[in-house]
């Protein structure tokens, strides 16, 4: 009886070691010949595969989908009128033309934009693209069946509001959307919008062919325009890609699309995406992830580590990690204690909550560093590197409160980065200043509701903002117009301040079609609002990446943060 | 939580240790080898709780004694550029960090160490006084239940809200009240009150059984017939007879409710920081352990050593009491239920 | 016997119910509008209401619940947009979240918890059965002690500190395995293995504590017997006595705990899942709680309740079936 048990642990454990001891060797063979140069032009062939620890459960409908600039994996699967550039460094931040000859024609001070289709573009089932399903393709993403997209289209469109998709429920056509002839579209707006054309790189202007659509079920199996059509989906465990035969580099000059074949595995654990992609062993030599970034145990691990050090690759997205005030709110209807707040914040204790240095870099500015367009450098409230205790208590005095104040702080304990590490950390660099912080965890369902509606909103929250795609205009306007306080839940503007003339502002610098001078503008007015301490930024993350050993032209664009799936080769 | 724990420890554990000696020509008599184990283990088990719960009480003290708070941030003891781990060797050990510190914070892990013991052994105690109580309640009034007078019904109903309490899905449940009840209310009191409300139904159980077993013996029947009230009886005659399964059965539930609470910290849905449990800290620590081993190790060596403590005490406190009977074969389908109740969502 | 089932059914059937309504009522309570999370963040106020109306979460709670049952026992037919789906009973409906059928989203998890359960099983009664053995060859003597010893420190640890041990041991100090991934049975029984290998060890050291003393507890009791006595007088090896005869008289207790412990594990097992990332059910239990999917978390109460159920049958059949003793 005993001897048996023994025996069976013994080889368990044999077939175990001998399983990774094989493994380990064929990545010692694997690792030298990354050495030749990347080259765009024979860059086609192989298995790209991605580890990714997303669970893709929703699938890939355009009309769902939230990206910036088209995504990861969605601009494999959906061409959309206009798009990022495919780029390293700061170009990157460009929207250039994909499905329609140019960024779009605007007319009427910016209310009108007009698309005209490239010739010859097909789904990956060999059907023209025509301008209708465009056209349809943004309508369904009013659907109450496929929410979840981004708000703009709503705002934007001439009778968006109160559009519910064409799947019955009245009018089923959107009439701010006209499609003059198959390859012209032209969209109505409601008011000039100069960054149309960023709008109008997310997937809900891909095409979708109406005799296809199949709704809430579209997700699992969507036509393809771009370059990857999908093979096998199993939600949740893995997506296989293959080559789009209809598809060619002649009609699209962004994506270069050189895998045969890119196979990408769901929802597997950070964890165990780092250890393989450190690994980088037998087939994980040709993997990257598209979603999990190195966290600090690991960075520390990798930091150690030169031959590692060499594939990981580090970028940002712009987004900023920042205290909202309620300005409805005592005491912070008080401009000297929302200062006293700022000089109090020790962002070193915050950078070191995050991971350090290589995760987070401390910013005075509302708009990051990392928006480098629409960025105007300010510190008016210098709070140094860890905080003006000091300071801020003659402030609080001066404003009333010779004893400190007490607030709550309501932050979001699913989010990794402005969850309760930040929130220690802040709570402990404002004790030295005689703020107490009562500390109020929301759980992530329970957070959008309450802190994003007003009736229910706390005074102080951490939260974070990020642009859906890189430019002031979708930075400021949700935090800092007046009139997009909304009362019924989705408000962002959590400070609840309106004033008539930053919003007369905010409409001036929309009109403005040209992106640097627009970006120029925005940063003024960033630097304009910081005077008021409306807000106090804290940080902005850096994001780390492996990948590995065979994989070519991987970098993070700027748009984005992260891969450009499209540009990496694994030949 | 620890299904098996429960298990084992009341089933044929008593039963074993008497027989153990009799047979097989061993030379001992009963009790005898496992007994010294208890005895002897016993007594180390019981100066280990007694440690963990001076700890716990002289904590504020003992972080005074090292120099040191549980909350302080210390930016100067992190590598900043190596994703903020401590500096040094072993997590940072020193004179003025005995146990090193917390990466990324900087935080003392031995006073964060010693204040958690405070929510660890407090809800887990707290939650068994609760259970206790509750349990005893129930059990003496479905045990104590009289058939003439439509006493049948007291017990029940009873008996079926009980079967309902050990059938529920207990961690799942749990979950959600912590997610259900105001963020202003006291999280560890929280956490005992649901530890207390979901793990009353064994103690019932047993009690409810063992009440009915005494309830025939003479001597209360005596009682009863001099016409002393219930409440009366059920101190003075059935209470005293319960101490033995009540108390063996208390020894094991602290560490299951110990566990429960780490566990339930180890999900994030037990205290709000900046406060410190074993469980809080074990959790936090995970994902560190390739890096800062010390950190890890630190909590999850210390939860161990006080679980083992209160099972060893446990052991003990039933040898002690009766080293030869086992507990009644009647608490066998209870047992199980409360298996059927917990365990699988522990592992 | 079948009446002996058909109770059980009835009983079954009772409890779940009670327990589906508890788990509505419960998780409804909980803070956060699955409708809000469903409709993400650039979610406006009237798309909200529509996305409530489109999930039912605008109903009264105790109508969305009859809902639920009347889906589960008559099916229901679901708007997928441009048509409607029939579900067809027993229907669990469809997730809040991931628009999935619940019943495909539990049979995709199950696998797991099957792979758990029966591996871990196997291990832990190897180990448990042996040492208890071991240990009742020579009760009393140091090596009765050292594993009584080792069984209770084994016993008391919690699940999720012994899964924390057993990765730094093997994968970060011995690297002798790399970080368990499931891998399904049918693509690579060797991955599958290699990979449950922890998750196994995890739960098995911590339940063979109870088989050791079950085991030790049924050898000896049947040692005390007559027959025994009788087969020790004839001379029989006490080796051989204990190996053959004495086995039996533990058999039938171990086989019944067996049974019900591989139902809880069936059932889920959170900690395990979540230390080692598996996708199983449990893991989709707390996924599912926190994002108040409550068609979800209803279905996994259901499947998990219905499988203790029936693994409590189970045993009490087997228990019958063992012991002479015992009817039902």
């Amino acid at each position: 009886m005993l001897r048996p048990a023994r025996i069976a642990l013994f080889t368990a454990t044999a077939v175990a070691l001998t399983g990774s001891l094989a493994a380990c060797g064929a990545g010692s063979s694997s690792s030298a010949s990354s050495s030749d140069a990347f080259s765009a032009a024979n860059c086609q062939g192989g298995t790209l595969r991605v580890l990714d620890s997303a669970k893709n459960t929703k699938g890939f409908d355009p009309a769902v989908l939230y990206t910036s600039g088209g995504g990861a994996i969605p601009r494999l699967l959906f061409r959309t009128l206009t798009t990022r550039q495919s780029v390293a460094g700061t170009n990157g931040t460009k929207v250039v033309p994909d499905l329609a000859t140019d960024t779009g024609t605007p007319s009427q001070n910016a209310t009108v934009w007009t698309y005209h289709l490239k010739s010859g573009l097909k789904y990956a089932d060999g059907t023209p693209i025509t301008a209708a399903d465009i056209k349809y393709g943004v309508e369904r993403s009013f659907s109450p069946q496929l929410a979840g997209g981004p708000p703009y289209l709503r705002d934007w469109l001439v009778g968006g509001a109160d559009y519910q998709g064409p799947y019955g429920g009245g009018t089923t056509d959107l009439a701010s959307i006209a499609t003059p002839d198959p390859s012209t579209i032209v969209f109505h707006l409601r008011k000039s919008e100069g960054d149309f054309p960023y709008l109008a790189a997310e997937t809900q202007f891909a095409p979708v062919p109406k005799a296809k659509d199949t709704g809430k079920e579209y997700n699992a199996d969507p036509v393809s325009s771009g370059p990857y059509s999908i093979a096998g989906f199993t939600k949740g465990k893995e997506l296989d890609l293959v080559r789009n035969s209809y598809w060619s580099r002649s009609t699209d000059q962004q994506r270069l699309a050189c895998p045969d074949r890119i196979d990408i595995s769901l929802g597997l654990s950070s964890a165990v995406i780092n250890q393989r992609l450190s690994a980088s062993v037998g087939q994980d030599a040709n993997a990257i992830t598209t979603d999990t970034s190195l966290d600090a145990p690991t960075l520390a691990r990798v930091s150690a580590d030169p031959a590692l050090k060499k594939r990981v690759v580090t970028g940002k997205f712009p987004q900023i990690f920042y205290l909202a005030f309620d300005l409805k709110k005592a005491p912070f209807d008080n401009q000297l204690v929302r200062e006293a707040l700022s000089y109090a914040v020790d962002r070193t204790a915050l950078v070191n909550a995050e991971g350090g240095t290589q995760l987070a870099v401390p910013s005075t500015t509302f708009t990051p560093e990392s928006l480098t367009a629409a960025h105007q450098d300010y510190d008016y409230f210098p709070a140094g590197a860890t905080g003006n205790p000091t300071k801020a208590k003659q402030l609080l005095a001066q404003a009333g409160h010779p004893n400190g104040i007490t607030v709550p702080l309501a932050y979001d304990t699913d989010d990794v980065n402005t969850g309760a590490p930040a929130a220690t950390a802040l709570q402990q660099a404002f004790a030295k200043a005689g703020i107490t912080l009562q500390l109020q965890p929301l759980s992530d369902a329970d957070f959008n509701s309450t802190v994003n509606t007003p009736a229910t909103q706390p005074a102080l929250t951490l939260t974070s903002w990020g642009a859906d795609w890189p430019s002031g205009g979708p930075f400021l306007t949700p935090i800092f117009d007046g009139r997009q306080i909304v009362t019924g839940g989705g408000n962002f503007n959590l400070a609840q301040y309106n004033d008539p003339a930053v919003n007369a502002q905010i409409d001036k610098i929309n009109q403005i079609t040209d992106y640097t001078a627009a970006q120029q503008q925005w940063a003024a007015l960033d630097a304009q609002l910081g005077k008021l301490a409306l807000t106090v930024p804290l940080y902005e993350e850096a994001t780390s990446v492996l990948y590995g050993s065979h994989v070519k032209n991987a970098y993070l664009d700027q748009w984005r943060g992260w891969y450009d799936i499209a540009s990496v080769s694994v030949k | 939580m620890s299904g098996h724990v429960t298990l084992t420890s009341t089933e044929p554990g008593a039963a074993v240790e008497s027989a153990a000696a009799l047979p097989t020509g061993a030379q001992r008599p009963a009790g005898g080898a496992a007994g010294v184990w208890a005895r002897r283990g016993g007594r180390a088990a019981a100066v280990t709780v007694g440690l963990l719960v001076l700890v716990a009480l002289t904590a504020p003290w003992l972080a005074a004694l090292e120099g040191q708070d549980p909350n302080s941030f210390h930016d100067t003891l992190l590598n900043s550029a190596t994703g903020g781990s401590p500096n040094g060797t072993f997590g940072g050990i020193s004179a003025q960090h005995w146990l090193g510190v917390e990466p990324t914070t900087g935080r003392d892990l031995f006073a964060r160490l010693v204040y958690g013991a405070r929510v660890s052994l407090g809800v887990a105690l707290g939650a068994t006084l609760g259970q206790l109580l509750l349990g005893l309640l129930v059990g003496l009034a479905a045990g104590l239940a009289d058939g003439r007078r439509g006493g049948r019904w007291v017990d029940a109903l009873l008996s079926r809200v009980t079967d309902l309490a050990l059938a529920l899905p207990t961690f799942f449940f749990s979950i959600a009240l912590l997610a259900v009840v105001p963020q202003s209310f006291p999280r560890p009191l929280l956490l005992g009150l649901i530890l207390t409300g979901l793990g009353w139904a064994p103690i019932a159980r047993i009690v409810r059984a063992e009440t009915r077993v005494l309830r025939e013996r003479e001597y209360v029947a005596a009682a009863v017939l001099t016409g002393a009230g219930s409440w009366r009886i059920a101190r003075r005659e059935i209470l005293p007879g319960l101490v033995a399964p009540v108390a063996t059965y208390t020894a094991i539930v602290i560490p299951q409710n110990m566990v429960a609470e780490a566990g339930l910290s180890f999900l994030g849905l037990g205290v709000r920081p900046p406060t410190s449990s074993w469980g809080q800290m074990l959790s936090t620590s995970t994902t560190w352990f390739q890096v800062d081993p010390t950190y890890v190790l630190v909590p999850a060596l210390t939860l161990l050593v006080c679980v083992l403590a209160f099972a060893g005490l446990g052991e003990a406190l039933r040898v002690a009491f009766d080293p030869k009977s086992p507990v009644p074969a009647h608490t066998r389908r209870g047992r199980r239920k409360q298996a059927a109740g917990k365990k699988g969502e522990a592992r | 016997m079948i009446r002996f089932l058909l109770r059980r059914l009835l009983g079954a059937v009772a409890v779940l119910l009670a327990l589906a309504a508890l788990s509505y009522l419960l998780f409804y309570a909980m803070p956060g509008d699955p409708a809000q999370l469903a409709c993400g963040k650039g979610c406006t106020a009237p798309q909200l209401a529509q996305v409530r109306h489109a999930l039912g979460t605008d109903q009264p709670v105790l109508r969305q619940f009859w809902t639920f049952l009347t889906t589960l026992a008559l099916g229901h037919g679901f708007s997928t947009g441009p048509s409607t789906v029939w579900c067809s009973a027993p229907c669990l409906g469809y997730s809040y979240q991931s628009n999935e059928s619940v019943t495909q989203m539990l049979l995709d998890r199950l696998p797991v918890d099957v792979s758990l359960a029966l591996g871990a099983a196997a291990i832990w009664l190897l180990l448990g059965i042996g040492t208890g053995l071991y240990a009742a060859l020579r009760p009393g003597r140091l090596r009765d002690r050292v594993v009584n010893a080792v069984i209770l420190t084994l016993g008391s640890t919690p699940v999720f500190v012994m899964a924390l041990l057993l990765l730094m041991g093997a994968c970060v100090w011995l690297q002798l395995l790399p970080f368990p991934n499931y891998v399904p049975l049918t693509e690579d029984p060797a991955q599958w293995a290699q990979n449950l290998l922890l998750p196994w060890l995890a739960i098995a050291l911590v339940s063979a504590a109870g088989y050791t003393r079950l085991t030790r507890a049924g050898v000896l009791e049947t040692l005390n017997q007559d027959h025994i006595r009788t087969l020790r007088a004839y001379g029989y090896p006490e080796r051989r006595i204990v190996l053959r005869h004495a086995v039996r008289g533990a058999l039938p207790t171990v086989v019944t705990v067996a049974a019900m412990d591989i139902g809880m594990v069936l059932a889920g097992a959170v900690f395990t899942e979540t230390m080692f990332g598996l996708p199983g059910l449990g893991k989709l239990a707390v996924e599912s709680a926190s994002t108040v999917d409550l068609p979800v978390v209803c279905g996994i109460t259901l499947l998990a309740g219905a499988l203790i159920v029936v693994a409590n049958t189970v045993a009490d059949l087997l228990h019958a079936a063992l012991d002479p003793r015992v009817r039902i």
